[in-house]
């Protein structure tokens, strides 16, 4: 392909070439209408009109297209920032909600031995039978004492 | 809120822009009349149908009234200058879309056409009768649709129009280089159509 356009570039001389694009010139020149021809068709008398119409489709259209599908994606793009904060606000109150059930949950014995002091018909015993910490452990003299009573009073009746 | 601009006054283009923005019709009118004559006759050097120019002229007014709240006297190129870039844009376009799908009348050359073809032009150059004329208008038509748009237009800016290279590349947002880089190309692509029939 290019050594065939190269070959017919070369079957012309320079000042052919010079004419050709004399004649090209030429041909640029030649292919359009004429000033005359030109004002008439600018001077078309339903031009104007017809561009004030295409206009106001034009704007027709675009509110049309707002009104439709793309009125829901601009809902949904200012319903996006909204939702956002609720998500943050909710996530919030949620981790505050947790944090503070954390801290009413019992911790412990000395908890417990606090909160069963001040209940009634309750002594430390029955909150610390439930502890595994060994400073509620019952002692082995306790469960002797606790036996020798439960005897004497067997033996009493 | 803007005053209405004096009809009786000579406004300048900046100023009726500016009003035809703020959405005054007759703003917008006055551009159109002060400037139709010139942007018909710029899209009339691509194309040889006068509906067709008809139409370019068309888009372009359309064109311009949706693009005032773009342009900036200020910032940009003077409004004349402005129009004349979008009215070779939309010429651009048009021959674009003439390249997928050619005018009317068909790009092929007839059986005549060919070796008469400096001769018929010469006879156009010096102005004689109409249908020889036409004759060369539409042979010329049918040889400048076989190059590339961008060719097209650069050639006509420049040999058409008569532009200066500095101005054509203020319109087209070129440097001065580039403008004549693509003229030459241009004028190569030309010479090789021309040589093709010849």
């Amino acid at each position: 392909m290019f050594g065939r356009e190269k070959h017919r570039e070369a079957e012309i001389n320079p000042d052919q070439i010079a004419g050709v694009e004399r004649l090209g010139r030429q041909i640029v020149r030649a292919a359009g209408l004429s000033d005359d021809e030109c004002d008439r068709a600018a001077s078309s008398p339903m031009l104007y009109a017809r561009i004030r119409a295409q206009i106001a489709l034009e704007q027709s259209g675009t509110t049309e297209i707002y009104g439709s599908w793309f009125g829901m994606i601009l809902a949904a793009w200012r319903a996006i920032p909204v939702m956002a904060i609720i998500t943050i606000i909710a996530a919030g109150l949620f981790w505050l909600v947790s944090a503070s059930n954390k801290a009413e949950r019992p911790r412990g014995p000395e908890v417990a031995r606090v909160q069963s002091a001040s209940a009634e018909g309750l002594g430390p015993v029955s909150a610390c039978s439930i502890s595994s910490k060994e400073e509620c452990g019952i002692s082995t003299e306790d469960v002797l004492a606790t036996m020798i009573d439960r005897g004497r009073e067997d033996s009493g009746r | 809120m803007m005053a209405e601009p004096d009809t009786g006054a000579e406004l300048s283009d900046e100023l009726l822009a500016a009003h035809a923005r703020a959405g005054n019709e007759a703003a917008f009118e006055q551009l159109f009349h002060r400037h139709r004559r010139r942007i018909a006759r710029l899209a009339g050097r691509f194309f040889i149908k006068p509906e067709k120019v008809e139409e370019i002229v068309q888009e372009v007014f359309a064109k311009m009234y949706f693009a005032l709240g773009a342009y900036s006297a200020e910032r940009g190129p003077s409004f004349s200058a402005w129009l004349s870039r979008i009215t070779i844009n939309q010429c651009y376009d048009q021959l674009r879309r003439a390249k997928r799908r050619p005018e009317s009348t068909s790009i092929a050359l007839d059986e005549g056409e060919g070796p008469g073809l400096g001769a018929k032009l010469r006879m156009a150059a010096a102005g004689s009768d109409v249908e020889s004329d036409l004759v060369s208008r539409d042979l010329a038509a049918k040889l400048l649709a076989r190059l590339n748009p961008d060719d097209r237009v650069v050639l006509t800016l420049l040999d058409s129009e008569e532009m200066p290279v500095a101005e054509i590349a203020e319109l087209m947002g070129w440097s001065g280089s580039k403008v004549k880089v693509r003229a030459h190309r241009a004028r190569v692509a030309l010479r090789k159509v021309l040589v093709e029939f010849m």
